[in-house]
């Protein structure tokens, strides 16, 4: 723990609140008196009834809900076949020779770049955002189960081996175990890349969802629309990672013993 | 003196009742320059049924290989292992292994990590646990079943480790320089330990090495092993009194004189291995 005590845990908490408000404050106050233009950046009193407005209609939810699906989607199917493949480079060391270049190349792609592309191959509709979204987790899980693989301990699988353990009571007693603080460390990057790489694909050409409202929104020069949405999105991406910590906390128990 | 090497009891006993049979192994590695080593070469070597065999050499003498071969972790370049007779194939149950290197299971708690085993054998949960749970009891860990290895003491993970090879009930033990990393102290109460293992359920154990003393304080029979190549220079047998205590025996007048004998053979040894650099 870098702040010991439940005193200065109170103090770190109200500097904390201390901060938010001066910024809020100088934002709303400012575009009052008119030292700022409110066509630019909105004020929070305006985004603050515009959000309410939106959860009471109801009006946000399908798009809340299509984005997440999409996200989800992209995150779920990424990291399977980004685990499978990372684990399958790592045991057959020749294939991943072969592979390596190429796929580093594929690496150095801007993977959002592709947006266009997967719109035109897979339609406006929700398959090509998740495309999206699963290209980036997948290198991500790609390379932190690879890494993980690599770093599971010979003399640990030699212990079950000797006990008469199979293949697959070894990968679910050792690799699987072993890799998963790497897994979660990639589980954690893939979040956000799953939730951009969906936003970036409905900026791109949607009729839907949270990015569709951002740059529907910008379209009209509605700008309060506008930081209403990335609110939502930030709400959105810290209750994910709380979900990560969470799991984070139950998987890891015997590593923070350690400390 | 030499009487000592030339007089073994154990001889006609280990040909009657050989458990384990080591014949003629070689063990050649090839490096990624494609340079040949000859790890081990010519090892004969019998085992009697409920026999304690240390075998002690130079580190880097392949010791720890002739260890994974007898364990059926390596397939010898030549040579067989003969188990009650027959020939070894591979991984072998009534074999338990304990590693050098701290082989616990880093995200189980100490009573997963003694069940492991049981577990690996398919033995339902109740059941494994409650067996894990004599062991710990047995060796004085009540309390810690549910800790992480990480809370324990280097002494207490080298214990779990023991009784986790020990819920599987092997006919034979193989201990890789298990106490290597141990201070004196904890070193000394677990070869108490393994001393009374030995006089409770009469394993067999395969104990390698490199610590003379220890090798003489537990074992019937020391083994001793040549630099690389590596073959086996002799045969001591210890004809010390059982049952015998890691505190006390070493200071015995037949200790030291066993322990100066087989120092003599070994130094020779640690100065050949010297000069070849």
């Amino acid at each position: 723990m870098i702040f010991g005590s439940a005193k200065k845990k109170l103090t770190v908490y109200v500097w904390r609140m201390m901060i938010t408000t001066i910024f809020l404050s100088v934002w709303e106050l400012g575009v009052r008196v008119k030292a700022f233009d409110a066509f630019y950046i909105s004020q929070p009193s305006e985004i603050y009834k515009d959000l309410i407005n939106l959860f009471v209609t109801g009006e946000v939810l399908p798009h809340i809900a299509i984005t997440m699906e999409e996200a989800l989607l992209g995150l779920v199917i990424g990291t399977i076949t980004g685990v499978s493949v990372g684990f399958g480079l790592g045991k057959f060391e020749s294939v991943a020779k072969v592979l390596d270049p190429i796929i580093m190349a594929l690496y150095g792609i801007p993977k959002l770049t592709l947006g266009p592309l997967f719109i035109l191959w897979f339609g406006m509709g929700i398959k090509s955002k998740v495309f999206i979204a699963l290209i980036s987790v997948f290198f991500l899980t790609f390379f932190s189960a690879y890494s993980g693989f690599k770093n599971v301990s010979p003399a640990l699988i030699d212990t079950v081996r000797l006990m008469g353990a199979t293949r697959g009571q070894i990968l679910r007693k050792i690799i699987l175990p072993s890799c998963v603080p790497w897994l979660l460390s990639g589980l954690r990057a893939s979040l956000g890349a799953a939730l951009l790489g969906a936003i970036v694909g409905e900026y791109i050409a949607a009729n839907s969802g949270l990015g569709w409202m951002v740059s529907n929104a910008s379209g009209m020069y509605n700008t309060t629309r506008v930081f209403s949405a990335i609110v939502i999105l930030s709400a959105l991406m810290a209750f994910l990672n709380y979900c990560v910590t969470l799991l984070d906390k139950r998987l890891l128990k015997w590593r923070v013993l350690t400390e | 003196m030499s009487n000592v090497r030339m007089l073994n009891p154990l001889t006609n006993l280990v040909k009657k009742n050989t458990k384990l049979w080591v014949r003629d192994l070689n063990q050649v590695f090839t490096s990624t320059s494609g340079k040949l080593t000859v790890a081990i070469k010519n090892v004969n070597l019998q085992i009697a049924d409920q026999e304690f065999v240390a075998i002690v050499g130079p580190s880097g003498c392949g010791k720890s290989t002739l260890l994974n071969i007898l364990a059926g972790l390596i397939k010898p370049s030549k040579g067989d292992v003969l188990l009650d007779g027959k020939t070894m194939n591979g991984i072998s149950s009534r074999i338990g292994y304990m590693s050098q290197a701290d082989s616990l299971l880093p995200w189980r708690t100490v009573l997963d990590n003694v069940a492991l085993g049981l577990e690996i054998k398919g033995m339902p949960k109740a059941q494994r646990n409650s067996v894990a749970r004599e062991l710990i009891a047995r060796t004085g860990l009540n309390g810690f079943e549910d800790s992480y290895p990480s809370e324990l003491s280097g002494g207490m993970r080298k214990r779990v480790a023991i009784i986790r090879i020990l819920a599987l009930d092997p006919e034979i033990l193989f201990m890789d320089e298990p106490f290597g990393a141990l201070d004196v102290f904890t070193k000394e109460v677990l070869q108490d330990d393994i001393l009374k293992l030995w006089q409770e359920t009469k394993k067999t154990i395969v104990f390698v090495t490199h610590d003379l003393t220890e090798a003489i304080t537990l074992a019937d029979r020391v083994v001793l092993m040549t630099s690389r190549p590596s073959t086996i220079k002799s045969e001591y047998y210890i004809p010390l009194t059982r049952p015998r205590s890691a505190l006390e025996t070493r200071f015995e007048p037949q200790f030291v004189e066993i322990q100066k004998l087989i120092w003599n053979d070994l130094r020779t040894e640690l100065i050949t291995e010297k000069g070849d650099e």
